[in-house]
């Protein structure tokens, strides 16, 4: 006799076929193995900051160059006519102490918004946020080794 | 017999299972699973239960973890496009998620928020394959698809269809360079906006049709005097290589051998133009001082007849003392401005470093005169010269030379000339080259463009791009033929035509962006977002006023409304903004303004009349009557004014004005100075400017203080006050 001739064999088997169809399945890439790190692209990240630091140059040679000079020293074409020097932006021991929120008042509302002399202006109601924002990562990557060369991006 | 039986319901079950496993084993449904892994990874934002609720800003629910997996799709019925992309990229909206690997990046820049995806889609940006649900297929990377995905930077070129230019028939000089459109700038696409000025600039349309590009104003010189203008040595070098003579020639190299320079050159001089070389146009300057002199003098420039003004010996009329004369008339005129001398000097016209070389005598002192009678599209102003200041200035300018000898060359020329089978080559090539795409040249009215057709270059697949020699060993894309043919344009194959124009890496990339934009797609009208701007149908100033304005070229570097270039402030309200002394001044002996530019505006020496036309014009015309408003009319007597201008000096100090403007001896240099301020500006401008800078001129480096009204009209008064 076959083996699917009995009828509990043959209830055990289509039991058990009836099983094998309801199975998911291992499909799908990367599923199930990935641990939280996977997933994050260092790459683009760096991309990303790159991007945020070409904008930021173009903003500061137009808007801050002409004071803080080319390489943010505060020797610019016009820092000789002021009375108060120009911050010295790529001086690592003095910029490490300046907060995230001070640079961007400083930026938006200007100099004497944090008690220092009205020479530097306010730029918020002419520069977007997001413009301050790549401003001030182009400034606190002023002075670090080699400045990250804009022309490098391409 | 139930052996069979058994057998085939096995493999039907067998098969059935199969489809199962596979349906289940789907690619879109293991990203979907890898981004719930991802999700339950994230540091969460509000300390709930790990996974569940909701988290801002999300559109589409989270697959759960019964199985609910889903093809999520965008249907467009005015585009009659469907996109699944959604189905592998769920973090396309969230913000947060935009260092994480593809497919589950977020969408940079702020694309996504103007054009949501609900009216947009995915693939009318993007390209690709909306349809499939299988990346390879998705991103169009399969035979026969014919749109695949473009990268990062020529996805900018799917701006076009959307967002696409209008063309003026004139060009405006903007930000330097000539261009055929003011709205060639399109934020987000960089290097697309680059692309269309190129394309504009350089001349691409006089060779390749585009739908659009019609009835524009020639790039280059008429040729049909060219005759009278060069000596016939220089043509034949600069037919050969322009480069040579002007490093920033948009002339092309067509790789021309001797045989075929001479044909051209003997052509191109025997050309005759149907007007005379003298027109009646050019009168005397009405009102001008020299007008005697230049009637008296008239005679010594050759009005009637022939000219002699071929082959002149150009060392015949220099002495020193003229020469020193013409040198100084050169520099007070700023003739810099705009000429460049000796690597120093503006770009608008020919460097002069060797014009000795190139022109003869006479027609470059009857240029002076009067250009637009030679070139009446010609940027060139009419400066008011002196016959003697004419001849003194010209004699200066031919000194500068490069010292070769060129006798020899002139006689092979002259001998070229008699030759009728060299002129008629030379008429053929100038049918073969396309030289009228650029030039005027008579006989040559109602040719069509010599080159192919680029209204639909972006549509053509790549299978109908000839790789030629290059075929397998560059990337078999459009974008990489576009790119190598910008960069050598013969190097397909040895009997190709285009001629050499030199791009760097970074102008053909933005080039060829822009020409794979040229799908000829049609959009629907309701996606169509043109720029807003004034009808170009609007008169230009009439009048004396337009005359004069029309003789100085001003709109080279000035605007009025929506006419005009941008290398000077706009004249739109000018006579609301300064007093008509400090104009009629300013017309008689431009002066600095801003120390930190290099451009001055060019010394006309113009008459009193005509500059009485033109300060009234401003002043009465060029106004704005908000500007205008009499603000003296609400303070009342001179002590509320004195008050007020206290007020305003002591702001002064306090915004830190002279870190940028100068009043006295002291402060910056960057703003215009402030000494005598109430002598040039109007104080009811004074106060607008102050009150939002970037209204009216929307980079400038002036900022915006956040004024109240009364702040503002403070300083005001204080500056108008600034009149010593």
């Amino acid at each position: 006799m076959m083996f699917w001739e009995s009828k509990p064999q043959r209830r055990r088997l289509l039991f058990l076929l009836l099983l094998a169809t309801l199975s998911p399945g291992c499909g799908g890439p990367e599923a199930g193995d990935a641990s939280p790190g996977f997933f994050m692209d260092k790459g683009q990240l760096e991309a990303q900051r790159a991007e945020k630091i070409h904008r930021g140059e173009g903003l500061y040679r137009y808007y801050c160059l002409l004071c803080h000079g080319e390489e943010g020293r505060g020797d610019g074409y016009n820092a000789s006519t002021l009375e108060v020097p120009p911050r010295d932006l790529a001086d690592q021991s003095f910029m490490r102490k300046v907060s995230e929120e001070q640079l961007y008042s400083v930026v938006a509302r200007g100099s004497s918004a944090i008690g220092k002399s009205p020479l530097c202006p306010p730029w918020g109601r002419v520069l977007k946020e997001e413009e301050i924002r790549d401003l001030i990562v182009y400034v606190r990557n002023l002075g670090r080794g080699a400045p990250f060369s804009a022309q490098g991006l391409n | 017999m139930y052996q069979w039986f058994a057998i085939l319901s096995l493999a039907v079950l067998v098969s059935f299972e199969a489809t199962v496993m596979w349906d289940s084993r789907r690619e879109w449904k293991g990203w979907q699973r890898a981004f719930e892994t991802l999700e339950g990874s994230l540091p969460l934002a509000n300390g709930t239960a790990k996974g569940k609720g909701d988290s801002g800003g999300r559109t589409k629910r989270r697959p759960d973890r019964n199985g609910a997996y889903e093809i999520r799709q965008i249907v467009l019925d005015p585009l009659g496009r469907i996109d699944r992309c959604p189905t592998c990229h769920l973090g396309i909206d969230r913000s947060e998620l935009a260092g994480v690997r593809q497919p589950f990046r977020s969408h940079p820049g702020p694309f996504l928020s103007q054009h949501p995806p609900e009216r947009f889609g995915c693939t009318s940006c993007h390209r690709g394959q909306g349809m499939a649900t299988r990346a390879l297929a998705a991103h169009g990377r399969v035979e026969d698809w014919p749109e695949p995905l473009w990268t990062a930077l020529y996805v900018q070129a799917s701006c076009e269809k959307c967002h696409p230019i209008s063309l003026l028939r004139e060009p405006v000089f903007l930000q330097g360079r000539k261009l055929f459109s003011r709205y060639n700038d399109l934020e987000g696409a960089p290097l697309l906006s680059e692309g269309r000025k190129l394309f504009q600039e350089r001349g691409c349309w006089a060779c390749h049709k585009v739908e659009g590009y019609r009835g524009l104003e020639k790039l280059g010189p008429p040729l049909s005097r060219i005759r009278e203008k060069v000596r016939p040595a220089w043509l034949l070098q600069w037919l050969k290589d322009p480069r040579a003579y002007l490093p920033r020639t948009i002339m092309p190299n067509f790789g021309l051998n001797q045989q075929q320079a001479m044909a051209l050159t003997s052509y191109l001089l025997t050309l005759e133009s149907a007007t005379p070389s003298v027109t009646p146009s050019a009168l005397p300057y009405p009102g001008s001082a020299s007008l005697k002199t230049v009637a008296g003098g008239a005679a010594s420039i050759e009005i009637q007849g022939k000219p002699r003004l071929e082959n002149e010996p150009s060392g015949a009329h220099l002495d020193e003392a003229a020469s020193e004369r013409g040198s100084q008339i050169f520099r007070r005129s700023r003739c810099v401005s705009c000429h460049s001398l000796d690597g120093r000097g503006g770009l608008l016209g020919p460097a002069l470093d060797q014009i000795g070389d190139k022109v003869n005598r006479a027609w470059l002192i009857r240029w002076i005169y009067d250009p637009r009678s030679y070139y009446p599209s010609s940027h060139m102003p009419r400066f008011r010269f002196s016959q003697e200041e004419r001849e003194d200035l010209v004699g200066y300018l031919l000194g500068k030379r490069s010292g070769e000898e060129s006798t020899r060359e002139e006689e092979l020329i002259n001998m070229a000339r008699k030759d009728r089978e060299l002129i008629r080559e030379g008429r053929r090539l100038v049918k073969e080259l396309g030289c009228f795409g650029c030039h005027e040249i008579p006989g040559f009215d109602r040719e069509t463009e010599v080159g192919p057709e680029l209204t639909r270059f972006g549509g053509k697949r790549v299978e109908e791009l000839d790789f030629g020699k290059l075929a397998g060993k560059i990337g078999f894309t459009p974008q990489a033929w576009t790119l190598k043919k910008l960069q050598a344009p013969r190097v397909f194959r040895g009997t190709l035509k285009m001629p050499d124009s030199p791009l760097s890496t970074e102008e053909a990339g933005a080039l060829s962006v822009y020409l794979v934009s040229l799908t000829g797609e049609q959009v629907p009208a309701a996606y169509l977002h043109r720029k807003k701007g004034r009808s170009s149908e609007e008169l230009p100033p009439q009048g004396a006023f337009g005359r004069l304005l029309r003789d100085l070229r001003c709109f080279t570097c000035h605007s009025i409304g929506e006419k005009g270039g941008d290398l000077a402030p706009a004249l739109s309200i000018e006579g609301s903004q300064v007093t008509e002394e400090w104009l009629s001044e300013f017309f008689r002996r431009p002066n600095f303004l801003r120390p930190i530019l290099t451009a001055r505006m060019p010394v006309f020496n113009l008459s009193p009349g005509e500059i009485r036309t033109l300060a009234e014009y401003m002043r009465v015309v060029l106004v704005d009557d908000k500007v205008d408003q009499d603000l003296d009319g609400t303070l009342e007597g001179g002590k509320e004014r004195s008050r007020m201008s206290g007020e305003g000096a002591q702001m002064y100090e306090r915004l830190g004005c002279r870190g940028c403007h100068q009043v006295g001896l002291s402060g910056g240099s960057i703003g215009p100075e402030m000494t005598r301020v109430g002598a040039r500006l109007k104080e009811g401008w004074i106060f607008q400017w102050l009150k939002s800078p970037q209204r009216y001129r929307p980079r400038s480096l002036q900022p915006d203080y956040g004024l109240s009204d009364h702040e503002a009209r403070a300083l005001a008064v204080y500056l108008a006050n600034l009149k010593q």
